[in-house]
């Protein structure tokens, strides 16, 4: 899988995180940015989260990573 | 084919007969006697308009009945019992009681004098003026049975009077003009533009464009208003004027921007005269712009293409082949992109352009027979945030109200919107508002149009930097709530309680006040405060909003902003106020209402609803994925990377309209098989494999959805130029591809549509004509549709606040792009141009310049109309410099409507958070003088020049057969 490829969906996931974590609880945030991720992604772009998240050389927003627990793979 | 009865093509009705003088809305009823016929009308209504209620036809020339009574003519003159004198029945309000009477000896000599008068100064040229067959003024002659003049012709008069050519669509003859300022007071009254106007005095009175100006040079906007209004063969249309009346009349819609104008279509056999726009139109109401109502040859172009054409790669040239060879070409290439790469190798893009039956067929060909759901459509790039954040916070992706609303609003809030230049019917109603004494705020980054202009000034207008939106709305809601204005009983008895607490908690923070944001928006805090105040004490107060809001990498964040602000200050719900998006394109609603969306069905419906996907498998006899598919950026991702290789692109022009051209097209290079359906040959269709010969608005039946929700019909005017309506050529792609789509006619589909969608289910062809239109909702709650939204509840449930941070956007300036480029519309022309530019509109917008403040282009030695050039992280491209005061310093300026300007080739792949829709009006640039255009442009009209040869090279090809 080409590096930019994966960043492509890092740079959404960092940005969908950014933009759910003010003024409410970690589980919530955690919650909406899996439940986006589910809802919108197809699941070729979520495999490819997945695969990111396995790489050292992306940096995933640790709220993303708390919410692949609930992103279906 | 079925020939199906459609009443509306039947020629002019009672219903478009102009009554004299406006309706009043009083619910005083007022009963009075003319000739001895007893009528009960609405206070206010004048004895004019009540005469023509009861069929008494009292004659008129100065008066119509979308202007305010004016009392020029005296053509019109009754006696009434009790008065003295023949007063003017148009000025004259009716009282309980009256007697009037129309019609004696005296008032007939009376009325004769008058038209001798009026004659006795016009020519005589009735036999071939090419108002014959349609001249009021000729009808009154007759009417008052004038028979003689007896001052003769001989005396001073306007005979001579000069033509005036200049507008391409129309011409004004001074020699044929009575002097009844119908023209100057359409300009004023319904168009707002307050262009023409009556100079000199008594006999040397005549009308004038601006100052002694010809008609282009002044400030005309060519809306029609004012052809429209006159009584003679003074300003005529100039197709009338070369062919002569129409024989027959065909309403139907608009197929420019989100307004959604009903017009009627003059016809001579298959023949478009003229788009008059209809006076029962309920978006319009009677009113147009220069696009829909002149901007319409580009159907007959030369350029059209009717045949299929065929190609093995994108360097070859075209084959023009018959249907059924460019269809099975198709089918086998799909076919075999899907057996070597998958299921979800390939995908389409619906087109906000299409109608909803059209948008329909597509998205149910890629469910049901692709077998994925890669289906996208135009929206994504535009209002796409808008489905997200009004569902979230609203619960349903749509506008609130109808446009007729803004008439009982007292407070308009504009941001990102231009009304005057891209939804301009709309623009004139609200700037009519205005004029009635509205208050106006107005957040943009450029001073548009309505900030200024004739008898509308904005109260505020906050002039914030590119970007900012998010930061900017939280204040004025942080104002809101941090002073008392909030509306709380409505928050109460409205909203979600837990909710709005927490959403409250994160409003009150000190870091959204105006005071700490203003660092950020370049706004100041005490203009911003007042603003505040303006619009949370207002009555009613509404908001309207367009891709200045949207196409932001906080695109979904404003939109729920705005949802925010309008449930926090109580106005939801009822007529004057709501949340209105002014959509880009003419069914841009209705493409996202029919399922375009690759995670949702029809009627916003998520693919992993069970019972939802069952419903659409019993209707298809198809199982259906229940996963969420590509959108169009991830499409061009997943082709660069080689895993998506196939395209249906109906209607769109994706190689233009989106965002880092040379991103998309690495992208559209990459795939194997671009089937695309259009009416020419655009700029996508120069990287396709298959081209399918699309029909415009004129050749097909259908309905399009406008802003309002308003479903209306688009009516057949000619046969399709190749043969198939676009539905019909969905239909037989599917069928190539091995699956029947049985319909005869749209109105099948609409069935379709209404069986499986429950805010469609009331909605029938048969509805349509009896109604003329419908606002959806329309099912059995609401079985008439649905004018106003959220009246009671938020369907079915409370209104949702939605927590929104400012996080800025990744694309900043900085020593090497110290500017930021934000991009928009312009009147004349309408989206990637290919229709405008195909018409006489472009004598206003023949390129795309780069508009520049003073201050910036005195630092760059950069003077009006030299070549700049513009990069940006993405790419760079040269345009012609207007340096103008509209933009503030640090901001640039430009349009996207003609290919080689390559206004997209500087805008980035940066998007919107939650929906991907590209950050258009945000990208950091530089600008520098040039001597010619760039490299891509150069690269570019090569391209484009060699794409021409193989179109050329297709007949050629086909004569050596």
């Amino acid at each position: 899988m080409s590096q930019d490829r994966l960043q492509y969906v890092v740079g959404m996931a960092n940005q969908i995180a950014v933009n759910l974590l003010h003024g409410k609880q970690q589980t919530q945030c955690v919650n909406e940015i899996s439940h986006h991720i589910n809802r919108f992604w197809a699941p070729s772009m979520r495999a490819q989260l997945f695969e990111a998240a396995d790489n050292e050389n992306y940096q995933l927003e640790a709220l993303v990573i708390l919410a692949l627990k609930q992103i279906n793979n | 084919m079925i020939n199906f009865y459609d009443p509306k093509t039947e020629t002019r009705s009672f219903s478009t007969k102009d009554l004299g003088t406006p309706v009043s809305k009083s619910n005083v009823k007022i009963s009075l006697e003319i000739d001895g016929v007893t009528i009960v009308v609405p206070e206010g209504t004048s004895v004019l308009r009540a005469a023509a209620i009861c069929d008494i036809n009292i004659p008129k020339l100065c008066a119509s009945d979308n202007l305010a009574a004016f009392g020029s003519c005296r053509l019109c003159a009754v006696e009434i019992e009790g008065m003295r004198g023949m007063p003017a029945s148009c000025t004259t309000p009716v009282r309980a009681g009256m007697k009037v009477t129309t019609q004696n000896d005296q008032l007939a000599k009376l009325r004769r004098n008058i038209m001798e008068l009026y004659i006795s100064d016009h020519p005589l040229d009735c036999l071939t003026c090419s108002a014959n067959g349609d001249c009021e003024l000729q009808d009154m002659a007759g009417a008052v049975g004038l028979r003689q003049v007896r001052y003769g012709f001989e005396g001073k008069n306007h005979l001579d009077g000069a033509t005036d050519d200049s507008n391409p669509y129309f011409s004004f003859d001074d020699s044929k003009c009575i002097s009844c300022s119908r023209c100057v007071r359409a300009c004023e009254e319904v168009q707002g533009t307050f262009a023409l106007t009556v100079s000199g005095r008594g006999f040397d009175s005549r009308i004038s464009a601006g100052q002694q100006q010809s008609f282009i040079e002044s400030d005309c906007v060519s809306c029609g208003a004012c052809v429209q209004a006159c009584p003679t063969a003074t300003l005529t249309e100039k197709s009338i004027i070369d062919h002569g009346q129409p024989d027959h009349s065909i309403i139907t819609t608009c197929a420019y921007c989100g307004v959604g104008c009903s017009f009627r279509a003059d016809m001579q056999g298959d023949r478009v005269l003229r788009m008059v726009p209809d006076k029962n139109g309920q978006a319009n109401q009677g009113h147009s712009c220069v696009k829909g109502r002149f901007a319409f040859g580009y159907a007959t172009h030369k350029d059209r293409i009717t045949s299929p054409m065929i190609r093995d790669n994108i360097e070859q040239d075209w084959r023009e082949v018959s249907w059924e060879e460019a269809l099975a070409f198709a089918a086998k290439r799909l076919n075999s992109i899907q057996e070597q790469h998958g299921r979800n190798s390939i995908g389409a893009i619906t087109s906000s352009r299409c109608t909803n039956e059209e948008t329909y067929l597509v998205q149910k060909l890629v469910r049901a027979v692709f077998q994925n759901n890669n289906v996208d459509t135009c929206a994504r790039v535009c209002h796409s945030p808008t489905g997200y954040g009004l569902k979230a916070t609203l619960n349903e992706s749509a506008g609130t109200q109808t446009f007729e609303s803004v008439m009982a609003t007292d407070v308009v809030l504009i941001i990102g919107a231009n009304p005057t230049d891209a939804h301009p019917v709309f623009g004139s109603l609200l700037k009519r508002r205005l004029r009635q004494g509205a208050k106006l705020i107005v957040v943009d980054p450029r001073t548009i149009d309505i900030i200024d202009s004739p008898h509308t000034k904005a109260q505020h207008h906050l002039k914030l930097r590119p970007g900012t939106n998010v930061a900017l709305l939280n204040a004025l809601a942080h104002v809101i709530v941090d002073e008392g204005l909030a509306d709380n009983d409505f928050i109460k008895s409205r909203c979600d309680d837990a909710s709005f607490q927490q959403w409250y908690l994160h409003i009150k923070d000190p870091r959204h006040a105006p005071e700490n944001t203003s660092e950020i928006t370049g706004v100041a805090a005490e203009e911003l405060r007042a603003a505040a105040r303006l619009f949370a004490n207002a009555h009613n107060g509404a908001i309207y909003y367009g891709l200045g809001v949207t196409e932001h990498s906080q695109g979904s964040s404003s939109v729920m902003a705005i949802a925010n602000l309008a449930m926090v200050t109580g106005n939801i719900g009822r007529e004057g106020v709501g949340v209105n998006p002014l959509r880009g394109q003419n069914n841009v609603q209705g493409s996202c209402d029919m399922g375009s969306f690759p995670h949702e069905f029809p009627g916003y419906r998520h693919v992993s609803e069970d019972d939802t996907r069952q419903l659409f498998e019993q209707e298809w006899q198809v199982s259906l994925d229940n996963e969420p598919g590509l959108r169009i950026p991830n499409m061009f991702e997943a082709a660069i990377h080689g895993d998506f290789k196939g395209l249906y692109c109906q209607g769109e022009d994706i190689a233009q309209s989106d965002p880092n051209t040379q991103h998309v097209q690495k992208a559209l290079s990459s795939m194997h098989c671009i089937i695309v359906q259009d009416i020419f040959l655009n700029e996508t269709a120069k990287y396709a494999h298959v081209f399918l010969p699309g029909s415009s608005f004129m050749e097909k039946n259908g309905t399009f959805t406008n802003a309002e929700r308003r479903i209306s019909r688009v009516r057949k005017l000619m046969p399709p130029l190749a043969g198939k309506e676009d539905w019909q050529v969905t239909v037989a792609l599917a069928k190539a591809l091995g699956y029947e789509m049985d319909y005869q006619h749209p109105s099948e589909i609409m069935d379709e549509i209404a069986r499986l969608t429950p805010s469609f289910h009331g909605v029938s062809y048969e509805k349509l004509e009896q109604l003329g239109s419908i606002q959806w909702p329309c099912n059995d709650q609401s079985p008439l549709g649905t004018p106003i939204m959220h009246t009671k509840d938020f369907v079915g449930q409370q209104g949702k606040f939605a927590i929104t941070e400012y996080v800025a956007t990744p694309e900043r300036a900085n020593k090497r792009f110290p500017l930021l480029l934000t991009t928009g519309r312009i009147l004349s022309q309408y989206n990637v141009g290919a229709q405008t530019r195909r018409t006489e509109n472009q004598v206003w917008h023949d390129q795309d310049v780069l508009e520049i403040h003073p201050n910036d282009a005195e630092d760059r030695g950069i003077n009006e109309g030299d070549w700049v050039g513009i990069a940006s992280r993405a790419g760079t491209t040269a345009l012609r410099a207007r340096i103008s005061q509209r933009m503030q310093p640090g901001v640039v300026y430009t349009t996207f409507h003609h290919p080689l300007s390559g206004a997209n080739v500087v805008t980035t792949d940066n998007s919107d958070w939650a929906t991907n829709c590209p950050e258009y009006k945000v990208t950091a640039v530089q600008a520098v003088k040039v001597d010619q255009p760039s490299v891509w442009q150069a690269e570019y009209a090569q391209f484009s020049q060699r794409q021409q040869q193989y179109l050329a090279n297709k007949k050629s090809a086909k004569i050596a057969d």
